[in-house]
């Protein structure tokens, strides 16, 4: 599995992206074991499926063992999730509103299944701190391969 | 890595399977045979990720006769015959997850196998074996067939 994170900020007031970030992650071998789960068809303590993205204010380089954020912050619902069927990708979009988040610096974002397991981990270099005045959308394809 | 392996890996899944055939009087023959990665497979994994995951599990395995040689852009096996489902999993190494299907003493009885495919309980096919490499197999009245096929979840 292989996935790449696209973070936009984009001003509340006008629209506009004013930046646009954007790192690979790591798949984790907590994402291998939820996984592996949905294909045994074991729902013990919430299904395997992603559901959230986790942000948080680590630094440290993803490595493949990590179970939860270095500096975990906030969990938000997925937003929506579309297909690429022809490239085998999946595409997890989730949004922090004008209102959320606000006074943070995030470094780190992470996938987490509706078990809470984390599966995937990025870091960006920039810290980028939340206001009112942005809107934060993380947009996650993940490709099988 | 062989230009093989890096075909299968591109879809995200290795696989192998193990037949073990035991006769009347107990006596075991097994066998290990490599399968064919379909193309749908890597679809199915990435649905699996986020979609509701009831119709993601592995639950069976389809049993036919066709001779026609396995592609990667196939979604059923040739001429499918019989549907045996998976009872028994198990986490393996690496990621992997080994499934077990038994074909018991009275099913199948005279029937002539010759290609396999390993489903999701959506009926979405994500391996196939065809005559080739499975060869051509007739149940015989009194054995007992078992399917042990190990997937692997291959990291890039």
């Amino acid at each position: 599995m292989k996935g790449h994170v696209v973070l936009e900020i984009t001003s509340v007031r006008d629209g506009r992206v004013v930046r646009r970030l954007e790192n690979n992650n790591l798949f984790l071998t907590g994402g291998y074991h939820e996984l592996r789960r949905v294909l045994k068809g074991d729902s013990t303590g919430g299904a395997g499926t992603i559901t959230s993205l986790a942000l948080g204010r680590g630094t440290s380089s993803p490595l493949a063992a990590d179970t939860s954020l270095e500096v975990p912050v906030l969990t938000k619902d997925v937003d929506n999730v579309s297909y690429d069927d022809p490239n085998g990708k999946v595409i997890i979009t989730t949004y922090l509103q004008s209102n959320e988040g606000n006074g943070f610096a995030f470094t780190e974002a992470g996938l987490l299944s509706a078990a809470g397991v984390l599966m995937a981990r990025t870091t960006f270099a920039v810290p980028e701190i939340k206001t009112s005045e942005y809107r934060f959308t993380y947009t996650w394809t993940i490709t099988a391969g | 890595m062989n230009l093989l392996d890096l075909l299968l890996r591109k879809r995200g899944l290795t696989g192998v399977l193990e037949i073990e055939v035991r006769d009347s009087n107990g006596q075991i023959t097994k066998r290990q045979i490599n399968n064919l990665v379909v193309d749908n497979a890597a679809l199915q994994l990435v649905h699996a990720l986020t979609a509701a995951p009831a119709g993601y599990k592995i639950d069976h395995m389809v049993l036919g006769d066709s001779v026609t040689d396995p592609a990667v852009t196939d979604l059923n096996v040739g001429n499918p015959l019989l549907s045996v489902e998976i009872s028994q999993y198990e986490d393996v190494a690496d990621h992997g997850l080994k499934c077990t299907a038994v074909l018991a003493a009275d099913e199948g009885v005279g029937q002539t196998f010759k290609e396999i495919g390993l489903f999701m309980a959506n009926n979405q096919m994500i391996s196939r074996i065809g005559t080739a490499v499975f060869g051509s197999h007739t149940k015989e009245d009194n054995t007992t067939w078992t399917f042990n096929w190990t997937i692997t979840l291959t990291p890039p």
